[in-house]
This record gives structure tokens, C-alpha cells and sequence, in this order.
């Protein structure tokens, strides 16, 4: 019972990753551009973004969690499904470390230009 | 934010962290991508101990045959039928299927090993083509890269074993012969070997040290040996600069920026990078379980080695295994004692292109073997050209069908 109520109310894992693909390439877009401009904004765009992977990613693996542990969860349907789920919380993961990776890089760039002042 | 920086200072001062952080790097080391593919190695181990840790909590060691699993996923069946397997595999199958992100834990530790063999790869052939042991000290630390990279081949083998799938019992089977070879040059290896593992058949006890090896031993040692590494490049400095020019390299070495932030940031953007890189692959190229082993049962044909050591399977199929069983040693003795062979002083490219072309046999030899053991069936008729002749009374065949296991 528990599990239908799961899938009927939950977003698909296609629409969840579909969601991530377009709020992740955004993102590094964004936080790219805005680094030839300005470092800091840069990070505070990223900022924003991590935010709203933060919470995608808070609600896929609620539904991982909804779904594991469900009355009757077990079968191979139930399995694949959950394995999908699983997978695209590590795609949000994945977008998340991207968007710090640019930034951190992004600042070794600016100190190697500014030649190092030191850490803010 | 006050009282962070403030907290910061506090450790900083309190654990005289100030030296340590401020020391200075080359420049050039931070800016040339050769020199960072073995911070990607290191921090592969420590992603693998995190998450080996994590799976050590749910992994079973066991061979009794009571569980029953269906059918992994991954592999493309679609039917309902169910597998009867050892408790290693059932407990592998739990962590995998049944536990909540379980599977992404064990899918990171699958990727991160993947990662930590291929940067250990790249990292020893980066090293030997910029000539690293030529440096004050550089032999040493040639020597602990050399066993840290047999410790991190035998570290995945070890852990290949653990689900008892067929392709670990296969990875089994290959590195009892590879001690067994020892035996055959007179030295007993092999005996001694199955002595400590303390039966001729994969038993509960078998698959324990295995197990307390893969989770306790070698991760000690190579955890040892790479604090020794670190501290070695931390005050005996990194690789020269490859230029040949005296002048050039001279002003390269006086460029230095401090540790914290510089290298810091640098090393954290490609530490976020690399776990992003891996969540990647977890998310689009997840790896299947694999099928299930029973004890007794031979390892079929068609079951094939992952891809760091299907180099290695090709040649022992392909050549005759009095040569190819004992490839790697040669491969790994040669690479011992190439600081003692290579005198030269020069460490640029064009001063150093004998041993750039070693190098780049060396890949070839790897290269070769694992493209060519994805293309082919094994094991491939013996034709002229890949059969290296040896005396008939050594022709005996390393690999073979693994022996009945006894109840």
C-alpha cells in the first residue's frame, strides 16, 4: 500500500534527473560566466544552485527512503526501481561537487592572476 | 563568521599547523597536470577507506550455500528466477539491492578503485617519464611507489574475491597461480601460500584472511608506506621541472607559492572534481553485480577479468604461461631498478627520450593486451606469431578449471 503511495505521489526518476540535468548545466554555465567577471558572485551563484541540488537531492532520497522501506518492497520491478532513484541522487552529488570543483578552482585561478594575497 | 576565523587561527597556532601550511610548492608543479595524478591516487584510497568502512558494517564473509537471491539486475536478466548463493554473495547482493543508497555506496567503492589503479598507472609512467628518482631522495620514494602500486593491484584483487562471484573466483584462481609460479622455479611460494590460507579449496576460513587482508592488512601497509611517500615530497621537495635549459629550470625552481591556499584550493577543486567525476559514473555506468558462484562449480568460459588485469589474462592465454604467468614480475623488477639503470642527468624530454620510448612500451605491453582481450575470444589459437616457444616439459597450463571444492 505504502508503495503505491510512494509511486503515485513521487516525480519519476526521468523527471527528478531531467530537473537536474537542466538546473546542473545551468549552473555551471552560470557560475562560469559570472567568473570572468567577478569570483566572489561566482561563488555566491554556486551558492544559490548548491541550494537547490541540496534540496532535490533531500527529496530523492526521501523517496529512496519511502520506497526501501515500504511493507512489501522486494521484487525485481521494486529493486530496478530503486536503483534508478539511486542513481540519480548520485547524478545531484555529481552536479553538486562540479559546481564546488569550478569555484575551487576558480579561486586558484585568481590567486595564481593576483599572485596571492592570501585566503580571504 | 567572526568566531571561525577566530577558531581557525586558535587550531592553527595551537597545533603549529603554520609551517605545514605555508610551505612553499613549485609553481610549476601546480600548473603542469603531471604532477597532480597521484594526489588523485591518494585520495582515491581515502575515498575507497570511507566507503570500505561503511560496507564493512553489512559484507558477510561466508561460503555456505543458504541464501537465495534473484537475479541481478544489472546484468540484463529480466526474469523472476533466483540464484542460490554463497552468504558473501547474498550479503554483497543486500548491500547492493536491499539496502537504502547502498548501492551508490558500493558503486563509489567499485569506481574509486578503478580510479585509484588507472591513477596509479598514470602516475608511475608520468613519474618515469619525468625521470622523478633522479632528485635528492627521488630514489627512495621511486622504490615505496613501486610497492605501493603492487599493493594497490593485489588491494583490488583481494577485494575483487569478496562477493564469491565467478569473475572473483576466476581473480582467485589467477593469483594462486601467479604465487604457484614461484613454486615452479623452485622457490614454494605457492605451498607456502595455500600453508597459510590453511586448505587447498575456498573455505569460510579462505575467504576470512582474504577478507581481514583486504579490510585490515594492506590497507595498513599502504596507508604506512604513503605517510612515508608524503613525507618524503613535503621536505624533499617534487619532481624537477622537465627543461633543459639550466637557466630556465633554475628560475622555475626559485618560483614557489605557499601550500595554504594556493595548492590547498587546487587540491580541493580536484578532489570535488574527481568524487563528481565518480557520482557521474555511478549515476550513468552503473557495474553489476556479476553472477553468483557455488561452491564446486567451475568458472565457465566466457567469464572474463575486469579491465586493470585483462592485460595480464590475454597473455596468459595467448602465450605460453611459463612466460606470460611471470610478466608481471619482470614488468615490476624492471621498474625497481630503472633509477639504477637510468644515470643520466638530464630530466627533459628530449635528453631523456630512451626511456620515454620504455615508457611508452611499457603502455603499449598493457595497451595491447586489454584492447586485444575485449576484441577476441580467449583463449585464442596459438598461432606463430604470439606463441613464444619453450621447452615442451615446461608447457604445463597455470590456468585451468578451478578444482571441485569438497563439502
Amino acid at each position: 500500500m505504502i508503495l503505491e503511495v510512494v509511486l503515485q505521489v513521487a516525480l519519476s526518476p526521468e523527471a527528478i534527473a531531467y530537473i537536474v540535468a537542466a538546473v546542473g548545466v545551468i549552473g555551471a554555465l552560470s557560475v562560469y560566466g559570472v567568473m570572468q567577471l567577478d569570483r566572489r558572485w561566482a561563488a555566491y551563484v554556486a551558492f544559490l544552485f548548491e541550494l537547490v541540488l541540496t534540496v532535490l537531492f533531500a527529496y530523492t532520497v526521501n523517496i529512496v527512503y519511502a520506497l526501501y522501506g515500504a511493507p512489501g518492497f522486494g521484487s525485481v520491478e521494486d529493486i530496478a526501481l530503486g536503483v534508478a532513484y539511486q542513481r540519480v541522487a548520485a547524478g545531484i552529488l555529481s552536479a553538486m561537487l562540479l559546481l564546488a570543483g569550478v569555484v575551487s578552482i576558480g579561486y586558484y585561478i585568481e590567486l595564481q592572476k593576483t599572485g596571492g594575497g592570501g585566503h580571504e | 563568521m567572526r568566531f571561525f576565523i577566530r577558531l581557525w587561527e586558535i587550531i592553527i597556532e595551537r597545533f603549529h599547523l603554520k609551517e605545514f601550511l605555508e610551505h612553499p610548492v613549485p609553481r610549476y608543479s601546480n600548473l603542469n597536470p603531471l604532477y597532480w595524478i597521484g594526489d588523485v591516487a591518494a585520495m582515491s584510497f581515502f575515498i575507497l577507506a570511507i566507503t570500505g568502512f561503511i560496507l564493512a558494517w553489512l559484507y558477510t564473509p561466508g561460503v555456505s550455500t543458504t541464501v537465495t537471491t534473484p537475479p541481478d539486475i544489472l546484468s540484463g536478466h529480466t526474469t523472476a528466477e533466483s540464484y542460490i548463493a554463497t552468504q558473501s554473495y547474498g550479503s554483497v547482493y543486500r548491500i547492493m539491492y536491499l539496502t537504502p543508497l547502498g548501492f551508490i555506496v558500493r558503486q563509489i567503492h567499485l569506481w574509486a578503485a578503478y580510479m585509484m589503479i588507472f591513477a596509479t598507472l598514470a602516475h608511475f609512467f608520468a613519474k618515469f617519464i619525468l625521470g622523478s628518482y633522479k632528485r635528492r631522495g627521488g630514489g627512495a620514494l621511486w622504490l615505496l611507489g613501486v610497492l605501493l602500486g603492487f599493493l594497490t593491484i593485489s588491494q583490488a584483487v583481494l577485494g575483487y574475491i569478496l562477493p564469491l562471484h565467478l569473475d572473483g573466483i576466476l581473480a582467485l584462481q589467477i593469483g594462486l597461480n601467479i604465487f604457484r609460479y614461484f613454486d615452479y622455479l623452485g622457490i614454494p611460494v605457492g605451498q607456502l601460500t595455500l600453508a597459510l590460507l590453511g586448505s587447498n579449496f575456498v573455505t569460510d576460513q579462505v575467504i576470512k584472511i582474504i577478507y581481514s587482508l583486504h579490510i585490515l592488512i594492506v590497507p595498513a601497509i599502504i596507508l604506512v608506506l604513503l605517510v612515508l611517500k608524503i613525507n618524503g615530497i613535503l621536505y624533499g621537495g617534487v619532481s624537477p621541472p622537465p627543461v633543459k635549459d639550466p637557466a630556465a629550470r633554475e628560475k622555475a625552481l626559485q618560483e614557489k607559492e605557499p601550500f595554504y591556499p594556493h595548492r590547498f584550493a587546487l587540491t580541493a577543486g580536484l578532489l570535488f572534481l574527481q568524487l563528481s567525476v565518480l557520482l557521474l559514473l555511478v549515476a550513468v555506468f552503473p557495474l553489476p553485480l556479476l553472477e553468483p558462484w557455488v561452491p564446486g562449480q567451475p568458472v565457465p568460459a566466457g567469464v572474463r577479468p575486469p579491465w586493470p588485469v585483462m592485460w595480464y589474462y590475454t597473455y596468459v592465454k595467448m602465450i605460453d604461461p611459463f612466460i606470460s604467468v611471470g610478466l608481471p614480475f619482470v614488468l615490476v623488477l624492471f621498474a625497481l631498478v630503472v633509477p639504477l639503470l637510468d644515470r643520466n642527468k638530464g630530466v627533459s624530454i628530449e635528453e631523456r627520450w630512451v626511456w620515454v620510448l620504455i615508457a611508452l612500451v611499457y603502455i603499449a605491453i598493457i595497451g595491447y593486451g586489454t584492447v586485444l582481450g575485449y576484441l577476441i575470444d580467449l583463449p585464442k589459437e596459438i598461432t606463430p606469431i604470439t606463441r613464444i616457444a619453450v621447452p615442451p616439459e615446461y608447457a604445463t597450463p597455470y590456468i585451468s578449471t578451478p578444482t571441485p571444492v569438497g563439502p
